[in-house]
């Protein structure tokens, strides 16, 4: 059986006036599904060109990009928009929460274009904001946005969660409270996650770890018995 | 500044050539058009100086009730300050042009002021040459060589004050004296000038100037309506009024002393000719005298024969009543004969009836007495035969009742024997032996038998008797009773018989009496008739003695009559005598009367004679300067208003646009900062950019504006102002640094401001982002009910536009702006255009009129109507009295045209008078009189009010005004004739026939106006569809000015809806990058982005239609001149026209948008905050 997400010499190259960068270059690498993903690299190794391309933000120069049997690679513009509402969660670094919009509301954003949702309230509840939904991302703390990020990615019920540094802007404390959220998440309803980082203590909780390095993935660990990520330090 | 800095900002404008071009635009519209519009005030009145300048347009006008002297001239002159002085002869005079009469404005040619400015052929240089007025070649076809007769328009002679009649055209030209095309009004003719025309002064034989103008060199540098000019030009004003009180004591002496002398000589004439009156009259008189005697003789006579006849007449009378009665006496009796006749023949048939009816009833009686003697026979006849078988039927019953006698004795005696056998019997039985066989007992019984049998035969016969016997009795009874019977009936029928007899006996008695009494009858009439006969002799003779009478009176009343006439005619002759008499006295008294009360005037008003008196005009009294003025004055108004809107919204859409240019460069300046450039450097390159911007398009502006703008403007209004023939329009350098000051100051301002925030942080704050703005909850999510009945997108949509503020108002003032303008635009085409469809389609009705002269021949005149009622395209026609006037009120005089109707009721067939707002219709009556709208304002006047009407100068009438009309052309005053009577003491007289036509097209139009000019009474016809013509063109200029709105306002609205669209996306990329990588596609990413700007076009649409409903309305009041009201309303289809063309430039803007949208890099919007 393949693999639920499976990349297969893909390569990326950006072109700026004479230079070509090459962000990624020829990576293969397939995750199975309901499994909880770390891609971890220093800066500039290609992890977010990566989440891009994943994500259905960017195109893969080559190669193809295959999420649940689909080449994501092959899609167009239009495609591409459908791939993203339909089966991709994002959980951003700087969260990205619409500033005019409560917490319900913003998870409501999302939902509004996806057919097959969870309810939002509800979604809030879980990850622990019942009583906040009425309020405005300025009224929240930084982890508490993130938590709003995560709902309205959860809230979407895709195929895919796409985690982007969740824990760059937070601190310790609550890095950590969020990574057990994404994690709890990946165990209780069998989503598949993948979270990009730099920091490679996060590696023991994940069930794979993708090293990436100039591009390419320089190695791929599974652990059979993940951390709890209450266990890990940093 | 650094190299690399020089390098940067040069590089910034290339990179956002967007941004710094809509700047330089934006500030450019906005420059152009405030320095523009303001700009043409001034230069209006600089280009109507230049005209003045050139002509050495005269600065002083003198005039005096008396006239003006070649010492008052000389006098002048020395005055310091005057530069030239001339004096000016001038009159109005008619001429016929064509069917036409018109006004002109005759004067002596000018020398050195008020030069004519000449279009064709060259200046009068001798007696009988004329300059002729361009102006006139607008209504006429006169050119060079042409001559022009003139003729006097009151009743003294033309010769009197113009030498000559006929003048030869040599010059054609504009005076500057008329800007416009209005030359004023005069007493003559129709009122209306046409043009003027001047002559050599040689020409004129006044000995008194009628004006004298004044030029001031001094004053030449100045603006006309500068106040350095009015304060220079009122002390020279001052220096002539100085004189003018001893030049007018002169004036005064002069005039005195040739009066004296006058009055003199008319005295001692008046003298003479009373005394020669006077014997006249007295001779005359005395004739009247012996007539009078004469016919009293006459009199007399003529009384006494009139009381014979009368008496004649009585006695006459008398005896025809007599015969009268008597006729009446003998037609009675008549009557009474012929009723006596008639009765005598109706008893005469009666009589003759009675006795045929006797014979007949006689006749009748012998039949039926031969009948009953008959009858009686028969009785008796039967009576006999009934009687015989009474007798035989007794005799029946005798023989039948001894018969029975007979047999009962034998029946008696058998008994017996039949006793004794029975004896024998018992006997025998008793001793036993058998009787049968006893023989005695055997033949007894034997014989008994046989008797018995016998008797029973008898007995049986008897019976048989009796019944016959009763059957015969029964028969005899019957005829017994019907025997009786008739008897009976014939006594009765006897007895009838009887009285018939003793009836006709007694008619025979009654017949012989009838006839008696008709013998006496008979003998009755014949003695009436004989009395008739008498009486009928009797009445003819009294007729024939009764005519003979009548005869003889109407012979007498005959020569009575005769005798009448001839002292009637004496009567007459003598009346007209007397008439004559009478007559030659008034009318000597009354020239006596004339010429003394002629004297004692002249005496009086030398008496009274004032002083003359001088008015020292100056250049605010020349009506189309004065005009001209007032329309420098409304665009300045404009200019002060209009242009504001687009300044406004130029400056701040440059402000917004470098604020949040400065902004989005925080990162930058941190970065700069950080390096150690210090804060004045790294704000010199947003302060340049914005200066740079901002200045050159100030610039741009100013240049293009300054003279674009007041060209378009005063070549609009040269429409007006035909002899505008220099057109002035330099930088207003005012304006031009003003604009760009304040435009440069407030985008370089902005950006200053917007730097000092920024660059005061510190560098460290800088680089990290800046906080977005927070959400907020607005007032509406308080209203729970209504906020959860919207959903999610209106939700979002109303938050962020409450949340963007200077957004909100910044769109909904520049979408606002555009659609006041467009507002504006379409407004004034609809403004314009109801001046035609309201004024010649819905209030005039009549299609044409025609000038009727006054004093047209009475058969000429006839022949015209008669014209009017058969033509062929005429349907209807309406007279009046028109003139103009003018109205005065409140210190204000303004031109305007009379018009009395004759006929009230069809008055509104041909004018419909309506309040404009209230729809409500007017009538003409006697209390006041109706005038416009327009004319009110002008006079500031209101219904109920009273104003002055002037005919001229001199005669000023107190009018009220009832109501005020919608009106749109030219000022009007309509009134009934009573309220004319009433007014001026005289009937208003037919002048002007309007017309209605059956087809009213130009050709037919043009058609009937020449059959109508073919009559010598008709001085002129005209056309409403030519004056809709003309006003059509003056307004079609007036197009321009909305083009020039309509473009104006989508280039605004473009510029400010790109603008800030401009800087809603970039302000909120972030936030748009998040939704489409949520997997919004285009379009709905683009309608969560447009639902705000639809929102807001909407909001800024229905400012802009009240802002836009005020601005139309200044701006409509402000640019009208005098005779024309513009509509005061925006037609539905144009606030329609304004909402389609605001929807399409936002909808342009919002396209362009469309793809600034799809190029927002998700990516690299979401790594981090700038």
């Amino acid at each position: 059986m393949a693999s639920f997400v499976e990349l297969v010499h893909v390569k990326k190259t950006y072109r700026m006036g004479e230079v070509v960068i090459k962000a990624v270059d020829d990576m293969s690498f397939s995750i199975e599904r309901g499994e909880f993903v770390v891609v971890v690299g220093p800066s500039g190794a290609g992890k977010t060109t990566v989440l891009n391309i994943l994500g259905g933000m960017d195109k893969a120069s080559e190669g193809q990009v295959l999420v649940d049997g689909t080449d994501v690679a092959a899609f167009d513009n239009k495609k591409m928009t459908r791939f993203r509402r339909e089966d991709i969660g994002f959980v951003f670094q700087f969260y990205n929460l619409v500033q005019n919009l409560t917490a319900l509301e913003n998870v409501e954003l999302a939902l509004q274009i996806c057919k097959d949702h969870l309810d939002a309230e509800e979604i809030l509840k879980e990850v622990g904001l019942g009583e906040r939904m009425d309020n405005f991302p300025s009224q929240l703390s930084g982890g508490e946005q993130q938590r709003v990020s995560i709902a309205r990615a959860l809230a979407k019920n895709p195929k895919l969660l796409l985690c982007d540094e969740p824990t760059g802007a937070l601190d310790y404390q609550t890095g950590k409270s969020i990574l057990k959220l994404l994690q709890d998440t990946c165990r209780e309803r069998e989503m598949t996650v993948i979270v990009i980082t730099h920091n490679s203590a996060l590696t023991p909780m994940a069930d794979r770890v993708i090293k990436i390095k100039n591009g390419r993935v320089s190695r791929i660990t599974v652990n059979e018995n993940p951390t709890p990520v209450e266990d890990i330090e940093w | 500044m650094k190299q690399a800095q020089r390098k940067d900002f040069f590089m910034e404008i290339r990179r956002s050539l967007n941004r710094y071009f809509s700047i330089l635009f934006i500030v450019a519209l906005g420059v152009a058009f405030f320095s523009g519009v303001r700009a043409t005030e001034p230069d209006m009145r600089l280009s109507v100086d230049a005209v003045a300048d050139e002509s050495n347009f005269m600065d002083f006008r003198i005039l005096s009730t008396m006239g003006l002297t070649e010492g008052d001239l000389e006098q002048i002159r020395r005055i310091p300050g005057v530069t030239a002085a001339e004096g000016e002869y001038s009159m109005d005079a008619l001429c016929h042009y064509g069917e036409k009469e018109l006004v002109l404005h005759v004067s002596s040619m000018p020398q050195n002021i008020n030069m004519v400015n000449i279009k064709e052929g060259r200046l009068p240089e001798k007696q009988g040459e004329c300059f002729l007025d361009e102006q006139l070649l607008v209504s006429t076809d006169y050119g060079l060589g042409d001559q022009i007769t003139l003729y006097s328009g009151t009743d003294e002679p033309l010769s009197d004050t113009l030498g000559t009649e006929t003048y030869t055209i040599v010059g054609i030209g504009t005076s500057p004296y008329y800007l416009n095309f209005d030359r004023g009004n005069s007493s003559i003719g129709n009122g209306d000038i046409k043009g003027f025309l001047m002559v050599p002064e040689e020409d004129f034989s006044l000995d008194v100037y009628t004006q004298i103008y004044a030029a001031a060199d001094g004053l030449d540098g100045f603006v006309t309506a500068g106040g350095r000019y009015q304060a220079e030009a009122e002390k020279i004003a001052d220096a002539i009024e100085d004189i003018a009180g001893e030049r007018c004591w002169v004036r005064l002496a002069e005039i005195r002393g040739d009066a004296q002398e006058e009055i003199g000589e008319a005295e001692q004439k008046l003298q003479e000719k009373e005394e020669e009156a006077e014997q006249k009259l007295r001779d005359a008189w005395l004739k009247i005298e012996d007539g009078e005697n004469e016919l009293e003789v006459g009199r007399d006579e003529i009384a006494e024969n009139e009381q014979k006849l009368r008496d004649a007449e009585d006695t006459l009378f008398e005896k025809e009543q007599k015969l009268a009665d008597g006729k009446a006496q003998l037609e009675l009796n008549e009557q009474k004969a012929a009723d006596a006749k008639e009765l005598l023949a109706e008893k005469q048939e009666e009589l003759q009836n009675s006795r045929e009816k006797l014979e007949t009833a006689r006749e009748e009686l012998e039949e039926g007495k031969s009948l009953a003697g008959e009858g009686r026979a028969q009785l008796e006849a039967a009576r006999e035969e009934l009687t015989a078988k009474g007798e035989d039927l007794t005799a029946g019953w005798e023989e039948y009742k001894s018969g029975l006698a007979d047999a009962e004795s034998s029946q008696a005696a058998l008994d017996i024997q039949r006793g004794k056998l029975e004896e024998l019997r018992a006997g025998l039985e008793a001793a036993g032996l058998n009787p049968e066989k006893n023989e005695e007992y055997f033949l007894g019984k034997q014989a008994l038998d046989a008797n018995q049998a016998k008797l029973d035969g008898v007995f049986q016969y008897l019976d048989g008797v009796k019944g016959e016997l009763t059957g015969l009795q029964a028969q005899y009874d019957q005829g017994m009773a019907a025997l009786e019977k008739k008897e009976t009936e014939m006594s009765e029928q006897e007895s009838a018989l009887t009285a018939a007899e003793a009836e006709i006996q007694n008619g025979e008695v009654q017949i012989q009496d009838g006839e008696a009494a008709l013998l006496e009858l008979q003998n009755g009439i014949r003695d009436g008739e004989q009395g008739l006969s008498d009486g009928r002799q009797e009445i003819a003779d009294g007729e024939t003695a009764l005519e003979e009478g009548r005869q003889e009176i109407a012979d007498g009343k005959q020569q009575l009559e005769e005798a009448k006439e001839k002292l009637s005619e004496g009567e007459t002759e003598l009346q007209e005598a007397k008439a004559e008499y009478e007559d030659a006295r008034d009318e000597a008294d009354e020239k006596i009367a004339e010429a003394r009360s002629e004297i004692e005037e002249a005496k009086e008003a030398l008496e009274d004679l004032e002083e003359p008196e001088w008015y020292v005009l100056d250049r605010k009294s020349v009506q189309s300067y004065v005009e001209f003025d007032n329309d420098t004055k409304r665009i300045g108004a404009i200019g002060k208003v209009f242009p504001v809107i687009f300044f406004l919204v130029a400056a701040l859409v440059s402000l917004t646009t470098m604020t949040r240019m400065v902004e989005e460069k925080r990162t930058e300046i941190g970065t700069m900062k950080a390096l150690g450039y210090s804060t004045l450097s790294i704000a010199s390159k947003y302060i340049l950019y914005a200066l740079s911007a901002s200045l050159l398009g100030s610039i741009a502006g100013f240049l293009i504006g300054e003279k674009l703008l007041p060209w378009v403007i005063i070549t609009t209004y040269k429409i007006l102002y035909g002899n505008l023939s220099i057109i002035r329009i330099p930088y207003n350098w005012g304006y031009a640094f003003g604009a760009t000051a304040i435009a440069v100051v407030c985008t370089t301002g902005a950006t200053l401001a917007a730097c000092c925030k920024e660059t005061l942080a510190q560098p460290s704050q800088l680089m990290r982002p800046v906080a977005p703005m927070k959400g907020k909850k607005i007032l509406l999510e308080r209203i729970r009910p209504m906020w959860r009945l919207m959903n999610f997108s209106q939700k979002s949509t109303l938050r962020n536009l409450f949340r963007y503020k200077k957004r909100l108002l910044m769109t909904v003032f520049g979408i606002g702006a555009c659609m006041a303008l467009l507002i504006v635009g379409f407004g004034l085409r609809d403004s314009i255009y109801t001046v035609s469809d309201g004024q010649y389609g819905e209030l005039w009705l009549y299609d044409a009129s025609a000038s009727i002269a006054t004093d047209g021949g009475r058969e000429e005149k006839e022949a015209f109507y008669e014209e009017m009622d058969g033509d062929e395209n005429i349907s209807e026609y309406l007279g009046a009295y028109t003139a103009s006037m003018d109205g005065e009120a409140n210190g204000v005089t303004k031109a305007v045209n009379l018009v009395v109707p004759e006929d009230l009721e069809r008055f509104p067939d041909f004018f419909v008078l309506r309040g404009r707002l209230s729809g409500e219709e007017y009538t003409l009556d006697e209390e006041g009189a109706v005038i416009n709208e327009k004319l009110a304002k002008l006079l500031d006047i209101r219904e109920g009010d009273s104003f002055y009407l002037k005919e001229s100068d001199t005669s000023r009438v107190p009018v009220k005004i009832s109501h005020i009309t919608e009106n749109y052309v030219y000022n009007y005053i309509y009134m009934s004739p009573s309220l004319y009577q009433q007014l001026y003491g005289r009937e208003a007289e037919c002048n002007t026939e309007y017309l209605k036509l059956k087809d009213a097209q130009e050709e037919k139009g043009r058609e009937l106006s020449k059959r109508l000019l073919e009559h010598d009474v008709v001085s002129g016809v005209v056309l409403v569809s030519d004056m809709n013509k003309t006003i059509m063109d003056m307004l079609g200029s007036l197009d321009t000015v909305v083009w020039v709105l309509i473009i104006s306002a989508g280039l605004l609205a473009f510029v400010v809806l790109y603008n800030l669209n401009n800087i809603n996306i970039t302000e909120r990329r972030r936030e748009l990058a998040t939704i489409k990588l949520l997997g919004f596609y285009d379009l709905e990413l683009a309608s969560y982005v447009y639902r705000e700007n639809v929102l807001l076009t909407f909001i800024g649409i229905a400012a802009g239609i009240f802002m836009g409903n005020i601005l139309h309305r200044f701006v409509i009041e402000t640019v009208e001149v005098d005779l024309i009201m513009f509509g005061r309303v925006v037609h539905p289809l144009s606030y329609l026209w304004g909402i389609v063309l605001t929807l399409l430039f936002a909808f342009l803007v919002n396209a362009a948008m469309f793809y600034k949208l799809r190029k927002i890099d998700m990516v690299e919007s979401l790594k981090s905050v700038e």
